[in-house]
């Protein structure tokens, strides 16, 4: 197994997808840094009074947290396509090419669909970090970390972890990057269980997005009565937190991480490959 | 093995690089260290006016509505709302007509983190005082359970209101008690 998960996970790493997605989501970081911090970073405290609120600062005008950003947010809408870039559809190309039956030959089924789960996985959900990972250092180069100050600029005082963004905003920052990353990993893993039902290569790589942009279509009908919102875009945004039903965040990412991962491995045990 | 010392090398230079410019920026524009607070005992002064709080009062907003009917009616969804409303005392100390504008202040709630802007009574939207003249004036501000949660939400009373009304780099507040 773990020789098996060694090269699956090569192959994900030195797989030219993988880095293609990266510079795409890196490039967006980058762009919002320069048009975006870098006229406040010159001098924080141009134009600025005491009364105003609080000068720019990291945690307002950094990548992931900067409210209503169009980088942020075309990066949100392409997130599950970068998480599906490097390995998702590996596991359709190994099907259809034969390389499967040759691993068959040599290693039990699980083992195989458990390395191919985990490289996707991880693969998938370091991709889209990077940006985050970049972005930050780089941010905090230009402007101060200054703590937030509760004046309406930033998060309310119920939304999600808004007690932690107050008062140790990186802790805030690390617990919605743990957060990207598994949703990452598991959008990923989404073609993964519908390569046993979806045969086109390039309607197979649409799944993730199709989902994705599913749950925020949803979100319009189910929010309206209930106040929940299932929109991703909106949920994995760090500049603002769910008020209402605050645990959908979290039960979202299990439910499609547990379906989807049911569907691979029964799938893929079950099937004939030989 | 070459290639590898380089790329070590170069990540070693570009993190010292990076740390000199993350400390120089948060040495140039540290935190605020100092809050200052203003009492009824210890009034502030702002741009020439000497602004003292008074207190603060809690109503429903049936009450609210009752006492200042001049108010915006925010229909029927409202009635579950209620209304702070901070009664502060303005003394120009200069020798030119004044003006203060509610927009100045933020009102901000010490133990929930509740905040929301402040409008003043009568819909003014500012008020000008004159050289000598001390006026009382009143904004109120909105409070809902989803501003401040449950639970502070049903014990309004026990909290300590504030207004900010400078941030950086020294935070000011007024400091009120409840009525």
């Amino acid at each position: 197994m773990r020789e098996q998960f060694h090269t699956e996970w090569e192959r994900a790493v030195k797989n030219k997808m993988m880095w293609i997605a990266v510079f795409i989501g890196c490039l967006l970081a980058i762009a919002q840094t320069v048009f975006e911090v870098y006229p406040y970073a010159r001098n924080p405290l141009m134009f600025y009074r005491g009364s105003d609120g609080q000068p720019a600062s990291l945690f307002m005008y950094w990548f992931g947290l900067n409210s209503g950003s169009p980088y942020k947010v075309t990066f949100l809408t392409i997130f599950p396509v970068l998480a599906m870039m490097p390995h998702a559809l590996s596991y359709h190309l190994d099907r259809k090419g034969g390389y499967i039956k040759n691993v068959y030959t040599r290693t039990k089924k699980i083992n195989y669909l458990t390395a191919k789960y985990l490289a996707v996985f991880l693969s998938g959900g370091l991709t889209v970090l990077f940006p985050y990972l970049v972005s930050l250092p780089v941010t905090a180069c230009m402007l101060p970390a200054l703590t937030p100050i509760r004046n309406g600029q930033y998060l309310s005082a119920t939304e999600l972890f808004s007690s932690i963004f107050y008062t140790k905003p990186f802790a805030y920052i690390a617990i919605y990057m743990v957060i990207t990353f598994f949703y990452g990993g598991i959008f990923a893993t989404t073609a993964l269980a519908a390569a046993s039902i979806v045969d086109n290569i390039f309607l197979l790589g649409m799944v993730p997005f199709l989902i994705w942009y599913g749950f925020t279509t949803a979100s319009n009908f189910v929010g309206r009565k209930s106040g929940i919102t299932v929109d991703l875009i909106w949920l994995l945004d760090m500049s603002h937190g769910a008020i209402l039903h605050k645990e959908t965040v979290f039960v979202t990412g299990a439910v499609v991480g547990v379906i989807t991962a049911i569907i691979y491995f029964v799938n893929g045990v079950k099937s004939d490959a030989l | 093995m070459m290639i590898r010392s380089v790329a070590v090398f170069a990540c070693l230079i570009t993190a010292a690089v990076m740390g000199y410019f993350i400390r120089d920026i948060n040495r140039r524009f540290p935190n605020p260290s100092v809050c200052e607070q203003y009492t009824k005992d210890s009034p502030a002064m702002l741009d020439g006016l000497e602004i003292t709080p008074l207190s603060t009062h809690i109503y429903s907003y049936d009450e609210y509505r009752e006492r200042y009917p001049d108010s915006l009616d925010a229909g029927e969804h409202a009635k579950d709302w209620k209304v702070i409303v901070y009664k502060l005392a303005f003394r120009n100390t200069t020798e030119k007509e004044l003006r203060f504008e509610a927009d100045s202040f933020l009102a901000v709630a010490q133990n929930s983190g509740f905040h929301n802007g402040v409008s003043q009574e009568n819909r003014k939207k500012n008020q000008t005082i004159q050289p000598g003249e001390v006026q009382e004036i009143e904004l109120s501000c909105t409070v809902t359970e989803i501003l401040i949660g449950k639970k502070w939400f049903r014990k309004l009373e026990e909290e300590t209101y504030t207004l900010v009304y400078w941030w950086y780099p020294v935070q000011k507040e007024l400091v009120f008690t409840n009525e």
